[in-house]
């Protein structure tokens, strides 16, 4: 019994620590950031151009940019990963093709980002001839996203309760009918988190991007003109051996950091209000 | 997001209720097409990046580069694509990162599961989900500015003085602080939510009545803990296990601003290392001028798709075979 | 149970409906804007500054005009370049003969002189021996090809830590009474606090292939820490009073690290032209000094008349702002042949 006791007490103790440490971490790594980029945010920083190698001017060139970027790969992973987590909920049991898509999207979730950067690469810039643009990062952070978008979004229509599901059809609808006029509705609340998440996860992504839209100093004129994002701002300007640059990365860090980290809040507040009117 | 549950649409499957020729029974055949079309989508973009990560280290082969894959030369312009201090330099990364989070964030989700007080569930939490949505490159960053001159100002001298003199493998040969430990810290960080995340949902899940069982036959909270719910638990904890060393393998921004970029076999935690990550994004561009060079990366890139590929379908296995010996 | 059709907004609905009306208006102001010229160049991290200069000189000028420069090491530009992915590519080099033959239509046209130096941090422990006597080029190939040498005692030919032996490295040293090398005994150790930390190059850069030809070798062919760009070879050999590193003149008379005196000859004296004592000096001796060389834009074929005319300007009025930048501006009989690439 005393060993048993003994075990406990050791075991609470090691949690106790491991918790401490685990939070520690967190929370030096929030106050560093906040700290650096608190002191290093100002209005200009915000809505001006870079100019002289990242030492004048602001982040104009990579807020817009990351925020394009993101958008429009949000855009386009939404709108194919949506039905294909929908079909994929749907059809698992019945449809090989169903099964496949669904091991697809887990393997694709587990490939590092660098690999896709290498695939929108080739693909993209090299094969399809976009250039280094807009386009092309967007299209490979596209991929990046789609698994997670995919499998969040058949996750939540795996738990629209079957009941209702029935009762549609017993009134006569179709399966298309049930899909997009019951269990749509019912996984709304699950579907904008899973987009909410993908925009956060895209946003914060710097590998995929580094090769694929490239950098500018300049705002995106067009979708094939190369476009700055946020995190390569960040890689490019800690690495420069000037501290004003640096002071321009840990702005953008912040600026980054709060976006990402405001879209998950958001996500999930999203999902807390609008579940209270899904059917359990 | 909670455990989903098994949603057999078995009345999907006999249905006998639009009359195919009517406008709604068209309509419900042109969708389930176009959702089909749609998810055939991820399979697409799978098997053409396995497509193009093979084809190019088939032609590798084809060269004759493969014997000297495990060959620690690394000269290009000679012809020699020795990749194995790139390999090694992301194992002993990805060791240290995850020596670091299993301990710690085994027993803080332990914590999180069975021991912590109800009103501070949710923030720690929180705050847990928070560290994962931090990026990459701000980790990166971070690890520059305070982790790098930490190993090489405090940690190196004090534990390379000390333990060092014994082990080599904590032994200070060159001291730059750009190193295996600093980036294998980062990784470590990185990687904590994952698992703690991963193994607090599948603890909470086991059902009450199986501690009670436990408690009510005198066994202490951690006897409990320990023979009913890790042992139920073990697949999904396992499956998180193997999410973040898939996670931890293929970083990239991370380790290349604190990993050193220096091409050598490691020896110790205070060598600096250069992962694969790192080296196929310090050379991209470049490849394209070069053929066997383009070959010799997108076998670098090989390399990370099969083994991130690998754990993923063993995990899936192992927790599938879990799953049924624990019935 | 609430009707389903009364769904608010609530506070994070809001502040994401913000956020698409910010991109919407942003996407609306820019697709009002005029357009403009654009010119993309990238490449060598050595003819980075000069070329920003240039760029934002010409955009005053002109001011329709949109020239990026972006980095990312001259083997970047050329590839770029010869992929048309920009239009102009920069490069510290020369282009090898493998790259001639699979893009026989690139054409590397000069700009400006520049020499590789080698640069020490300020706070360098044998700093002022180092200012006077040199680096020799055969100490520099063992730092950076054979990687033998590894203590500054042995660079400078100074017993620091005074234990009667000039490091060398973990097992050897020199003994200063008999002028050869010796292999130490077990208890000798290399002494951490003079330890030599080569800096180079890990992308893909003509100053680490300039610098490389110099002692015989290939880029690959250098060990050392790799650092990205001659911006981060200058934030590394600042940050560590131990480092050594090789950069574009540009980068050599920073805050922070000192430029050290190539003794190329090895005769053990710091001749005229291999002096260092200042930019302008170098700039004057360019000629002679020991690692120079020609900074080039690569223009894939003919290049269209906007780049033309901004590579035409570089070339003229533009040469004014090279030494500004620190770099050596070109001869007029240079200038002519250059012109007469693009003509």
């Amino acid at each position: 019994m005393r060993r048993a006791m003994m075990e406990e007490l050791l075991i609470r103790l090691l949690m106790a620590i491991a918790t401490v440490v685990v939070l520690g971490f967190l929370l030096v790594i929030l106050v560093d950031i906040a700290r650096r980029g608190v002191s290093a945010l100002s209005l200009s920083m915000l809505i001006e151009l870079p100019r002289n190698a990242g030492r004048e001017g602001g982040l104009l060139n990579a807020i817009v940019g990351s925020l394009y970027i993101s958008s429009l790969a949000t855009l386009f992973s939404a709108s194919i990963g949506v039905p294909a987590g929908l079909y994929i909920a749907e059809f698992e049991g019945k449809s090989r093709i169903a099964r496949a898509a669904s091991f697809a999207a887990e393997v694709l979730s587990g490939i590092p980002s660098i690999v896709f950067g290498v695939y929108g690469f080739i693909i993209f810039v090299i094969m399809l001839n976009m250039g280094v643009s807009l386009l092309a990062g967007a299209l490979t952070l596209a991929c990046l996203e789609l698994p997670i978008i995919i499998k969040v979004t058949e996750e939540t229509v795996k738990l629209v309760p079957s009941h209702i599901k029935e009762a549609a059809l017993s009134l006569g609808a179709t399966r298309w009918e049930v899909l997009s006029k019951v269990t749509i509705r019912q996984a709304v609340p699950g579907i904008a988190t899973a987009v909410l998440l993908a925009f956060a996860r895209g946003a914060g992504e710097a590998a995929p991007l580094m090769f694929t839209s490239g950098y500018s100093n300049f705002t995106p004129s067009s979708l094939l003109s190369p476009a700055a994002n946020l995190p390569l701002a960040v890689y490019y300007l800690i690495m420069m051996p000037f501290p004003e640059a640096h002071m321009r990365a840990y702005a953008a860090a912040f600026i980054l950091t709060i976006m990402v980290l405001s879209m998950n809040w958001c996500s999930r507040m999203l999902f807390k209000r609008w579940s209270r009117y899904v059917v359990k | 997001m909670a455990v989903s549950l098994k949603n057999r649409s078995t009345f999907f499957t006999d249905r006998e209720g639009a009359n195919p020729r009517s406008l709604r029974g068209k309509i419900d055949k042109l969708s389930s097409c176009f959702l089909a079309i749609a998810s055939i989508s991820s399979i697409f973009v799978v098997s053409t990046i396995a497509a193009l990560l093979l084809y190019n280290f088939m032609k590798f082969c084809e060269q004759g580069f493969l014997p000297s894959i495990l060959s620690d030369v690394w000269l290009p312009s000679k012809g020699e694509y020795g990749l194995l201090p790139f390999i090694a330099g992301t194992l002993w990364i990805t060791a240290v990162a995850m020596t670091i989070s299993l301990p710690l964030g085994f027993l803080t989700a332990i914590f999180m599961a069975e021991y912590i007080p109800r009103k501070m569930h949710s923030p720690i939490k929180s705050l847990i989900e928070l560290l994962a949505g931090i990026p990459s490159v701000v980790y990166g960053m971070w690890g520059l500015m305070v982790l790098v001159p930490l190993v090489r100002d405090q940690l190196a001298p004090l534990i390379g003085g000390s333990l060092g003199k014994v082990f080599p493998l904590f032994r200070v040969n060159v001291n730059i602080g750009f190193s295996i430990l600093a980036a294998g810290i980062v990784l470590s960080i990185m990687v904590l939510p994952i698992m703690i995340s991963t193994s607090e949902e599948v603890m909470r899940a086991v059902p009450m009545e199986y501690r009670e069982a436990a408690l009510a036959l005198g066994a202490t909270r951690w006897q409990a803990t320990k023979t009913v719910v890790l042992r139920l638990a073990s697949p999904g904890i396992f499956a998180g296990i193997i999410l973040s060393f898939c996670r931890a393998f293929g970083e990239t921004m991370a380790v290349l601003m604190v990993a050193g970029n220096v091409i050598t076999v490691p020896s110790s935690l205070f060598d600096p290392a250069y992962p694969l990550t790192a080296l196929i994004a310090n050379h991209l561009p470049e490849m394209i001028s070069i053929p066997s060079y383009a070959y010799a990366l997108l076998t670098a890139g090989f390399i990370l798709f099969v083994v991130t590929f690998s754990f993923n379908v063993i995990a899936r296995l192992v927790v599938r075979r879990l799953k049924r010996m624990g019935q | 149970m609430e009707p389903i059709n009364q769904r608010g907004l609530g506070k994070s609905g809001v502040i994401l409906a913000v956020l698409v009306v910010v991109v919407l208006l942003i996407s609306v102001t820019y697709i009002l804007q005029p357009k403009a010229v654009e010119i993309h160049l990238s490449g060598s991290t050595t003819v980075y500054p000069l070329a920003t200069k240039w760029a934002e000189a010409y955009m005053q000028k002109k001011p329709n005009y949109k020239i990026d420069v972006s980095g990312g090491g001259s083997g970047k530009g050329i590839s770029d370049v010869a992929q048309n992915l920009v239009d102009i590519g920069m490069s510290s080099r020369h282009l090898k003969s493998e790259e001639f033959k699979k893009y026989p239509s690139l054409i590397p046209i000069p700009i400006a002189h520049d020499a590789v130096m080698i640069i020490v941090n300020s706070k360098n422990p044998v700093l002022s021996t180092l200012l006077e006597k040199g680096i020799s080029r055969d100490a520099l190939i063992k730092i950076y090809v054979e990687g033998s040498l590894k203590s500054w005692e042995y660079v400078a030919s100074i017993d620091l830590d005074d234990d009667g032996y000039i490091d060398y490295n973990g097992t050897h040293a020199l003994n200063p009474e008999t002028g050869l090398l010796e292999y130490m005994p077990s208890n000798y150790k290399l002494s951490a606090s003079y330890e030599i930390h080569p800096i180079t190059r890990s992308d893909a850069s003509g100053t680490a292939e300039t610098f490389a030809e110099f002692l015989g070798v290939n880029q690959e062919d250098l060990k050392g820490i790799g650092a990205s760009g001659n911006p981060g070879v200058l934030q590394a050999v600042a940050s560590d009073p131990l480092a050594i590193g090789y950069v574009g003149l540009a980068f050599a008379f920073k805050e922070g690290v000192c430029a050290m005196p190539i003794d190329a000859n090895n005769n053990g004296i710091i001749e005229e032209h291999e002096r260092v004592d200042s930019e302008a000096y170098v700039a004057s001796h360019i000629a002679d000094y020991p690692i120079s060389r020609i900074l080039f834009f690569v223009v894939n074929g003919k290049p269209t008349k906007e780049v033309a005319d901004f590579i035409h300007w570089c070339l003229t009025e533009g040469q004014t702002y090279v030494s500004d930048v620190g770099y050596v501006s070109l001869t007029p009989s240079e200038v002519e042949d250059a012109l007469s690439l693009i003509r």
